[in-house]
């Protein structure tokens, strides 16, 4: 549980830095789509930003779950407002940001009693929102979403001073797609395995770092924001290990 | 008691009277100009869209805007023959009194609801710095006539507009059209608008570009002289099909990438911040930077920020933004933040007078945002919340931009002067 705590704090951390340095799809949809003023959608923006950096102490308290479910609230508008500005593919935006919104509401499931339901339906939600996160990745991988192509052109270069021309990084791109989209499909089958959920985790923990490794150490609440990616299959790894040795136990 | 009754019988049955009465008023109502499609003056804003009519007209440069042009119209109705009659004398819309016609080629926009046509008139071989008068013609149907300046070829001066974002607000982008239409009116020299993208909020419904070509009509100056646009693709306008069913496929298809010479010595780099910024375009942008570096001017047009005065950076500024600096790139132009901007010179991160200067942001018809000028590159800068359209005065000894308000103000000056590359 500690992982998912710590990830839901990260993300909560890196939602605000992100309002507050650049502001947020919530602001250009309510004062573009929905003729607010700016000066309130700023207002708004900056108090969910101060509103989720109050929320990260209480994330890691155990009975948690109203304050989890308000992040889960904001991550949600935050996702459906990027769906209505976004030209790009707007239907991919809420499933690939599944993992975000879902990491705490399966917190607040776990947060509550103790009992074999609260862990089931937490476990459905983790498995939901990184299934999810996977399958729109790849989606959005097969459709070679420019970014995704700059990343490894960018990150190439970085690491290896290798110059990966544009074919290429489309090429490496479309194995990504198709392997994602697949993960993504079989961490949904209810099936327990564990290499799957290590692979996720590996991969989704270095897709949110790229973000800084293409961009620079300034880009950091970037990988913040999508630390769940990879911190929702590690807790189901820790969630199932744990189980499986309960059993043992028994 | 019974008095009470009628009186709300007699309430209730006025209420349906007057209710029905308004129903069949509304329904009956002819099919009229909203207030939205008339201008202040009353007069109408753009040429309505009936049969094979030319409505819309546009014109865009591309790579070789002193031999080249596209004239484009779109068409309410699929004409079995379209053409443009042009000469380099005004022959008043008579037909047979111009010296050359081209065909043009014509289909339907990708849209399911709207059914429209576009027509491109390609021409070729025009002479530089020539006024040449024309006519587009559709099954008969003919337009006024309009005409247009070629580029020059030889190191002359002259001036061309910058500005993007004009998606939506109809009404300041309106305001921004007639602002450009009273700047090419007051100012011969002014030769084409270089436009940073996000013309639309919707690239990929039609709706929004028959009102976006509409209003464009508002830029052709009393006279007929027509603005021509030299066109990047924004973020808003997407990867779909449209934008290059308007602009004629500027660049290559799927790229929309493009270098256009404008006299022998100023050269424009329209990049699209859409697709890949490090790919073939990276290379493209460095091929084009090291084959011209004996040009005087080189600026650069696209539209996501490397420097914003609001967002996050986009991918030029991993991946164009040290080719600019290595090949001492004059100006680059950017849109997308809703502000004005002018940053410092920048070189490797760091303010340096040596570097290069972000200029633009997008005030073309966008509600305005509050720049964040507590950002390092704006310190020597400058940022505004104000439409705004830029003049770029192109001469032998210096580049000069100008921007400007939608009250004509000249808000910010910059000048930059010849440097070795």
């Amino acid at each position: 549980m500690f992982t998912l705590r710590f990830a839901v704090a990260l993300t909560c951390i890196g939602t605000a830095a992100r309002l507050l340095m650049y502001g947020g799809p919530v602001l250009s949809f309510l004062w573009l789509e929905l003729d607010w003023s700016e000066a309130a959608a700023v207002k708004l923006e900056y108090a969910a930003a101060y509103g989720l950096l109050a929320c990260v102490p209480f994330v890691f308290w155990r009975p948690a779950w109203p304050v989890l479910k308000l992040v889960a609230a904001w991550l949600l508008f935050s996702a459906i407002a990027t769906t209505l500005i976004e030209p790009w593919h707007p239907e991919l935006e809420p499933v690939a940001h599944a993992a975000r919104y879902l990491a705490p509401l399966a917190l607040a499931a776990l947060s509550m009693k103790t009992n074999p339901r609260n862990r089931r339906l937490a476990e459905w939600l983790l498995r939901a929102g990184v299934g999810a996160t996977f399958i729109a990745h790849g989606i959005e991988a097969l459709l070679m979403r420019a970014q995704f192509i700059d990343y490894l052109i960018g990150s190439a270069w970085t690491l290896t001073s290798y110059d990966l021309p544009e074919a290429g990084a489309r090429g490496v791109l479309l194995c990504i797609g198709l392997v994602d989209v697949a993960v993504g499909a079989a961490i949904l089958i209810p099936r327990r395995w564990r290499a799957l959920a290590l692979w996720l985790a590996f991969w989704g923990l270095l897709t949110a770092s790229v973000r800084m490794v293409y961009m620079g150490w300034g880009n950091w609440p970037e990988t913040l924001i999508r630390v769940t990616n990879g911190a929702v299959p590690l807790t189901l790894l820790f969630l199932w290990q744990g189980e499986s040795k309960n059993e043992q136990a028994e | 008691m019974s008095k009470l009754n009628s009186q709300r019988i007699a309430l209730v049955a006025m209420s349906v009277v007057v209710g029905f009465a308004v129903l069949i008023g509304a329904l009956v109502a002819p099919e009229g100009l909203s207030a939205g499609d008339r201008n202040p003056d009353g007069s109408y804003a753009g040429t309505k869209l009936k049969g094979t009519t030319p409505a819309q007209w546009r014109l865009s440069w591309h790579e070789d805007p002193a031999h080249e042009a596209t004239i484009s119209w779109t068409t309410a109705a699929n004409p079995e023959s379209s053409t443009l009659f042009y000469d380099t004398q005004p022959r008043g819309g008579e037909l047979a009194k111009y010296a050359q016609h081209v065909s043009a080629t014509s289909g339907r926009y990708s849209d399911d609801e709207w059914k429209l046509w576009y027509n491109h008139a390609e021409l070729a071989e025009l002479k530089p710095s020539t006024t040449y008068w024309f006519v587009m013609v559709s099954d008969g149907a003919s337009s006024r006539e309009f005409h247009f300046v070629t580029a020059p070829d030889g190191d002359t001066d002259f001036k061309l507009l910058y500005g993007g974002d004009s998606r939506s607000d109809r009404d300041s982008r309106r305001i921004m059209n007639r602002r450009m239409r009273t700047l090419l009116e007051e100012d011969a020299e002014i030769l084409a608008l270089a436009h940073g993208g996000d013309y639309v909020g919707e690239g990929d419904e039609l709706e929004d570009w028959v009102e976006w070509m509409t209003d464009h009509e508002l830029t052709v100056t009393k006279d007929g002289r027509m603005l021509p646009v030299i066109p990047a693709r924004g973020n808003h306008e997407a990867s779909g099909p449209i934008y290059d069913e308007i602009w004629n496929t500027p660049g290559k298809k799927d790229g929309n990438f493009y270098a256009s010479k404008i006299g022998s010595e100023f050269l424009l780099i329209t990049l699209n911040t859409n697709i890949s910024a490090g790919g073939n375009q990276a290379d493209f942008l460095e091929t084009t930077l090291k084959d011209n570096t004996k040009i005087r001017w080189q600026v650069a047009n696209y539209h996501r920020p490397a420097y914003p005065a609001v967002k996050s950076p986009g991918s030029a500024l991993e991946h164009w933004v040290p080719l600019f600096e290595k090949y001492n790139l004059d100006i680059a132009f950017e849109s997308d933040g809703h502000t004005l901007k002018r940053t410092c010179g920048i070189r490797d991160g760091k303010p340096d007078k040596t570097g290069v200067v972000y200029i633009g942001e997008g005030g073309l018809g966008v509600k305005q945002r509050t720049p964040k000028d507590d950002r390092w590159y704006f310190k020597g800068g400058v940022t505004a919340s104000t439409l705004h359209v830029q003049k770029i005065a192109v001469t032998k000894e210096t580049l000069t931009v100008e921007s400007i308000t939608d009250e004509g103000e000249v808000y910010d000056t910059y000048t930059a002067k010849v440097r070795k590359r």
